[in-house]
């Protein structure tokens, strides 16, 4: 399994130290503009569409990652490894749930820098405020929340697919009933959605509490069961 | 033993049914020949047993396993298409097939690229059909598997691949395993079959040691299969 | 080697090695190579060169020693029945073939003795 995940960031790590380099250039373009109180020029400008450009083909990337298993002749070598859908899948989501982290930490820790050396060079204008036990719990909780909804996004597209490919892999137009399945599985999770997590609204009431903790294990069964489902019909019922 | 094992097997698609039950198994040390014209089902049989696709009805088993993950470490499978990832090069494969496969001989594969003639630092992409061709059958022969499958080995290749690729199978057949070979091309394989299988709309035709049909009929395989599928 | 593909391959490579025996190329009591070793040099399945022996062990033209490998008969007698076995096909294959042009056996016979002074075919042109 890990041994997969290795071969995912093979193929990726140009990829994903483009976009690390990217990103710390144009925050020290615009970081640099923003103390000299310059305008973003032509470079800002193509760094940053070159930056949106990197993040959507990441997003892409990760939603294809089980379009190239069953849509493409590579599906032949991956389906024929020794791994069970279970953990094909699991290595497969796995790397774009350490994916994810990695990219929240290093956001976090460059704008971090940012910070302290503003706080450094200019003492007399900019304090870095204390920061909270409390404040850094709602951080991270608005941070899973963000990203257990691409997760929740993503194992839709995953399962979508894989339907496509197992139980309706006899019908020709593969893509057409992927999209189609995709907007019924939506349906069917904005419904449970409404009735499991109908209570929940975001309270601020008690400290350090965003989501409670019944509404996050909600959250957490329902990425399980589209993580299951999902590999299951990977494991047994695919077609190529 | 029986290396395989297939049992009633059908596969159907919505309008045709391409597998219909087919009942036969490989024994130990033997080359089998699957022959048969296009759309006989042969290429759907070996995606039935290298587990990339499911039966509608019916067993199979390999070495008394149920295809899983358990029998894709036994079995050695070489798909017609290109099943390598285009970004990789020939060294990586050889290394993706090592951490993959417990049975894979890496020593043996490095030789075999040299024999074959290509380089380790190949891009995938800049092979033509017949070294890719070769590289596959590097990658599927070199490992110590318990049933190998390979599907049309010989498309694409020039007849020196050819004869490469056959002397690479020939070197590979041992007493505890057993080699599927799909073609349409039978003249190549005549001399290295020890039984064949023909296959007609998904049921078997004919099915035999290749001598003893030679001898019963007094033709060669290639001759047989002209017999068999004028009437069709 | 070529084949005959209409022919098992089994039985060509059987007669190539009683020829190479009575032709002297293998000499009595010559170790055999080994079945891999026969198989890689015929572009042959093993199974196929497996075969072969056994039928050579069958008709007793060699034996095997376990452990250390086959070998050709030490037997003058055995090689002398291979050598009249062979002959006798041959013979047969061309009696009939000459039947089937409508030879009757003296006119054979006198073909045969012309050809072998060195008129091959000399009385058909003639006739």
């Amino acid at each position: 399994m890990f041994n997969f995940i290795k071969f995912e960031w093979q193929r990726r790590w140009k990829f994903f130290l483009s976009g690390i380099v990217v990103f710390i250039l144009t925050n020290i373009d615009l970081y640099s503009r923003m103390l000299a109180k310059k305008p973003p020029n032509f470079i800002s400008v193509l760094l940053i569409s070159i930056l949106f450009a990197l993040c959507a083909s990441l997003v892409l990337d990760q939603m294809g990652r089980v379009y190239r298993t069953l849509f493409t002749d590579e599906g032949y070598l991956e389906l024929t490894l020794p791994l069970s859908g279970y953990k094909l899948l699991g290595a497969k989501f796995l790397a774009v749930v350490l994916e994810c982290i990695a990219v929240v930490l290093i956001v976090g820790m460059v704008l971090y820098v940012d910070l302290l050396f503003t706080a450094n060079t200019y003492p007399e204008i900019f304090h870095l405020p204390p920061l909270s036990w409390d404040d850094v719990l709602i951080l991270v909780q608005i941070i899973m929340f963000i990203l257990c909804g691409y997760f929740t996004l993503l194992l839709m597209v995953y399962l979508s697919f894989v339907l496509a490919k197992s139980i309706f892999a006899s019908f020709k137009y593969g893509k057409l009933i992927t999209v189609l399945c995709f907007l019924l599985i939506g349906k069917i999770l904005g419904v449970i959605t409404d009735l499991v997590l109908i209570n929940s609204n975001f309270s601020f009431g008690a400290p350090g509490v965003l989501v409670p903790i019944g509404d996050w294990a909600k959250i957490f069964v329902i990425i399980g069961l589209l993580f299951i489902s999902t590999a299951y019909l990977l494991d047994r019922k695919v077609n190529l | 033993m029986e290396v395989l094992k297939v049992d009633n097997l059908k596969k159907r698609y919505i309008t045709k049914t391409v597998i219909d039950d087919l009942n036969f198994s490989l024994d130990e040390g033997k080359i089998y020949g699957l022959l048969g014209p296009n759309g006989s089902g042969k290429t759907t049989l070996i995606k039935l047993i290298a587990g990339v696709t499911q039966p509608s009805a019916g067993n199979i088993l390999v070495a008394e396993r149920k295809i899983g993950p358990a029998t894709k470490q036994l079995v050695s499978y070489l798909p017609t298409i290109n099943h390598l990832p285009k970004w990789m090069t020939v060294d990586k494969c050889l290394q993706l097939y090592k951490n993959f496969y417990q049975d894979f001989d890496a020593q043996l594969a490095e030789e075999r690229v040299d024999m074959v003639g290509l380089k380790g630092n190949q891009k995938i992409t800049s092979l033509s059909t017949g070294m890719l061709g070769r590289l596959k059958i590097v990658l599927a022969m070199s490992r110590k598997a318990k049933l190998y499958l390979l599907d049309e080995p010989f498309n694409g290749l020039d007849p020196n691949s050819r004869e490469k690729v056959l002397k690479m199978i020939l070197e590979s057949i041992r007493e505890d395993c057993t080699i599927l070979i799909s073609t349409h091309i039978i003249h190549e394989v005549e001399s290295i079959l020890d039984e064949v299988l023909f296959l007609n709309n998904g049921q078997i035709a004919l099915k035999g040691n290749v001598d003893d049909l030679r001898f019963q009929k007094k033709m060669s395989i290639e001759e047989i299969y002209k017999e068999v599928y004028e009437n069709v | 080697m070529e084949f005959d593909n209409s022919r098992p391959i089994y039985l060509q490579i059987v007669e190539k090695i009683k020829k190479d025996i009575i032709s002297g190329k293998l000499e009595r009591g010559d170790k055999m190579p080994s079945v891999r070793v026969m198989a890689s040099e015929l572009k042959v399945n093993v199974n196929t060169v497996q075969r072969v022996y056994q039928q050579l062990e069958q008709e007793e033209v060699i034996f095997t020693q376990r452990g250390i490998g086959s070998f050709v008969t030490r037997d003058e007698q055995v090689v002398k029945r291979i050598k009249q076995e062979m002959s006798y096909e041959l013979l047969e294959n061309f009696v009939q073939g000459m039947k089937e042009l409508g030879f009757d056996s003296s006119q054979i016979l006198k073909l045969l003795t012309k050809y072998m002074e060195g008129e091959p075919g000399g009385s058909i042109k003639g006739r």
